[in-house]
């Protein structure tokens, strides 16, 4: 209750010594949180007391008190960047996962001194150097179809061209499968998320209903943590009227990750969980707690999007599982080569004058290998078109000419080319995509970031106002005083 | 736009990051020489550069494949020259027969032309480095049997081939033949049998038939002549286009080495000059960043006075 006269007086300082405190306080607490993640900053809202009748006339004000201290935040520049935090973590993974998917395939340029010339020389990868060096083996056997040394040559060349396409194959499945762990872990990651989410919405909901104002520093900390989650999985949010958010999958708003207290599964929410199967079309799924199976592609953003795009999509299943990806392609190469081999080989005649056998066993490029009895003894290649000419190298010639073959090397080159064309394309979003994600956070710390120079300026003004609300209690003090002595 | 502490740091991270990886690039392009590591580093040349690199290889495997087929035309013709060499020298012993020649000295023709019968057998069934017959067709046998002096049965008048550019094929063996095979020893079109017409003569010449050697063997001798003459020729065509081949292959490769490695190497003026430009932009960036970074209102507050 205010009133006029030296006790009102006394009350308007004292007033404004509280208010000019906590205003410093903010200060203070901006300046210790400047560099924490999520932290928006706050502002003592400073208010005029009510106004009071004057005894004697008129109305004057009764001074200062705080409002209420706001948590500064632009929701719609905090949906903005949710939503492009969505967009990098799909982009950073996708970009790391395709680099990743090129440096098993192995197909990479070196360059190497020539024992010939003074210049170096190029090379294009352990496969199609070795497709080359194979099929050149298939060349000097044409041209001395008796020689054992060239015959042995292509055994070996075969041997190691089957051994790069196995080695590539086997990384590409073990980036699929270590791709498909992570994403385990990340869904792991998104209910953990969902669960500490309903518990922010809980004392959240708790300290708004007691205080009636905003509870900034557990609103931070929820930002924070739906920041989080936004990259690891595309969701959307909807702040509800008791300040508490509901957050679902942005691609089957079915499925609700928060709902008030509930995350993780509790309640009506679900919890996420993956399911691999190497030798299924879709080799990664993921499911949620009720609703099963989310379909393919779904969800489709975020880290968990990323993984599935790279694990069902770019390298996808095995050509006999139905597979369209890098490892039937590889099974596509592979299976070419077996079969256009097999049927030269099979069609011409080996050193004894015999009939050819087939020369690659295997299903597939994981598998690919040299039949084991022309590895154990190379003089049944059959490099002759008619028996009994051991001199005769023609069909050893028809052999090497697979290499023209539409379905083998440029089919090779096709495939790397499509992986390189996925992995640059990845990289360029990913920039792109940090660039956006930064101007966001940009302007988002725009607005609530803190400022070292406005806040010490800020701290200054506040300083002095208490330090003029002091002298002014000390003179009415002083009033008292006089009063006090002119009465006795 | 306001502008926060934390913004001169956000900057400064973002554009030194930016420049690192730039300057990081170039330092593996210059290091390595590649000015592409992965595909991915730029596909279209990647692309480019892998059929180059195909090409080149297959350039290289025929290359290899002409340099054989050179050792193998050059041992056909020298053959067939020394063979040309023989038939021609038993052309001239026949012309040395005149009508009131003695017996004795037609018996010493007869010898000197047994002599190239055999000179001709050791020619006919020599080997390669490889150790295998050189003219017994694909079978890899001595088309002239020493037992019996005769044509060997085993072998056959196959010859073969190595491509020696895409497509091209050069016949890099020639077969000796036999009666019913066609080859530098035997012609079914014209009749003619090199090994029997020599033998005929060295027959008729032992026995003192001078009708015979001035007649019909002087003819078959001819007709002989004309056969390996003939594959004398052929065997020098092989070896020139063989040649050309060779010539045209190394310049094929030359141009597409120089190719590959202007397509994929780097070009380190450029990149030198490149990795200067960065240093220097990256210096100013960090100069710039650090003198805004320490700016601040504390450096100029003093102790606050109270009013």
């Amino acid at each position: 209750m205010y009133s006029t006269g030296l006790n009102g007086s006394l009350y308007l300082g004292a007033n404004s010594l509280n208010a000019q405190q906590l205003a410093i306080q903010t200060v203070g607490n901006n300046l210790s949180n400047i560099n924490t993640p999520g932290y928006a900053r706050e502002r003592a809202n400073l208010v005029e007391n009510d106004v009071i009748t004057n005894s004697g006339g008129g109305t004057i004000s009764s001074g200062v008190t705080v409002a209420n201290v706001e948590s500064i935040r632009s929701s719609l520049l905090d949906g903005m960047v949710q939503q492009s935090l969505g967009s990098q973590g799909y982009a950073d993974d996708q970009a790391s996962l395709t680099a990743t998917v090129q440096t098993a395939l192995g197909e990479t340029f070196t360059s190497s001194a020539s024992s010939s010339s003074s210049s170096s020389t190029t090379s294009a990868g352990a496969i199609q150097t070795a497709l080359s060096t194979f099929f050149g083996s298939l060349q000097t056997l044409a041209a001395s179809p008796t020689d054992a040394t060239a015959r042995q040559d292509v055994v070996q060349d075969a041997s190691s061209l089957a051994t790069s396409l196995n080695g590539a194959y086997s990384r590409i499945q073990q980036v699929q499968s270590q791709a498909a762990s992570d994403a385990s872990s990340i869904t792991d990651q998104i209910n953990q998320l969902a669960k500490t989410i309903a518990s922010l919405n809980q004392q959240i909901v708790q300290v708004q209903a007691a205080s009636g104002s905003t509870a900034g520093s557990l609103v931070d900390t929820r930002t924070e943590d739906l920041d989080q989650l936004s990259s690891l999985v595309n969701v959307t949010s909807t702040t509800q009227s008791n300040g508490s958010i509901t957050v679902a999958l942005a691609d089957a708003p079915s499925v609700v990750l928060v709902d008030g207290d509930n995350g993780g599964g509790a309640g009506t929410t679900q919890s996420l969980s993956v399911s691999y199967d190497p030798t299924s079309t879709t080799p990664l799924t993921v499911s949620g707690s009720t609703s099963g199976s989310l379909g393919a592609g779904i969800p489709s953003g975020g880290s968990l999007g990323s993984h599935l795009e790279t694990v069902n999509n770019l390298i996808g299943a095995p050509a006999a599982d139905g597979g369209s990806g890098l490892l039937a392609q590889l099974d596509g190469v592979a299976t070419s080569l077996k079969s256009q081999m097999n049927t030269a080989n099979e069609a011409g005649y080996d050193l004894n004058g015999n009939a050819g056998t087939a020369f690659f066993t295997g299903t597939g490029a994981g598998d690919l290998a040299v039949s084991s009895t022309i590895k154990a003894s190379p003089s049944l290649i059959a490099a002759a078109s008619a028996t009994n000419s051991p001199l005769d190298g023609s069909n050893a010639q028809n052999m090497a000419n697979i290499q023209d073959s539409s379905a083998v090397v440029p089919a090779l080159q096709g495939i790397v080319g499509n992986v390189a064309n996925a992995a640059s394309t990845a990289a360029t979003h990913q920039t792109t995509q940090d660039q956006i994600t930064s101007q966001l956070q940009t302007q988002q710390q725009s607005v609530s970031g803190v400022s070292i120079d406005e806040e010490m300026t800020n701290l200054i003004s506040f300083q002095q106002a208490y330090s003029a609300s002091a002298r002014f209690v000390t003179t009415i003090s002083s009033l008292y005083t006089t009063l006090v002595n002119e009465l006795q | 736009m306001r502008v926060t502490s934390n913004t001169y740091t956000n900057l400064v991270i973002s554009s030194s990051q930016t420049e690192q990886q730039q300057l990081a690039l170039l330092q593996n392009q210059i290091s390595t020489g590649n000015s592409i590591q992965n595909p991915s580093d730029n596909p279209a040349v990647y692309a480019q550069a892998a059929q180059d690199q195909t090409t080149l290889s297959q350039l290289e495997n025929y290359t290899s494949a002409a340099n054989t087929a050179t050792t193998l035309t050059e041992q056909n013709n020298t053959a067939m020259t020394s063979l040309h060499q023989i038939v021609a020298q038993a052309g001239e012993y026949l012309a040395s027969v005149t009508s009131n020649m003695s017996t004795s000295d037609m018996q010493d023709l007869g010898t000197e032309m047994t002599s190239l019968v055999s000179e001709l057998t050791s020619i006919v069934n020599q080997k390669g480095s490889d150790g295998n017959y050189l003219f017994g067709g694909t079978a890899n046998q001595p088309p002239i049997d020493t037992t019996t002096g005769d044509y060997n049965s085993a072998a056959n008048g196959t010859t073969t081939s190595i491509e020696v550019e895409p497509g091209t094929p050069v016949q890099t063996s020639i077969a000796a033949g036999k009666p019913g095979t066609d080859g530098f020893l035997y012609d079914s079109a014209s009749g003619t049998d090199v090994l029997a017409a020599l033998k005929q003569a060295a027959s008729d010449l032992n026995s003192g038939n001078a009708t015979a050697a001035q007649g019909a063997d002087v003819t078959a001798v001819n007709n002989a002549l004309n056969l390996v003459s003939s594959y004398v020729g052929s065997t020098a065509a092989n070896m020139s286009a063989v040649s050309l081949a060779t010539t045209r292959l190394s310049a094929q490769t030359t141009t597409q080495s120089n190719t590959l490695n202007n397509l994929v190497q780097t070009n380190l003026p450029a990149a030198s000059v490149q990795l200067q430009q960065l240093e220097s932009q990256y210096q100013a960036s960090l100069e710039a960043g650090t003198r805004v970074m320490n700016l601040s209102i504390l450096d100029y507050m003093g102790t606050v006075t109270t009013p």
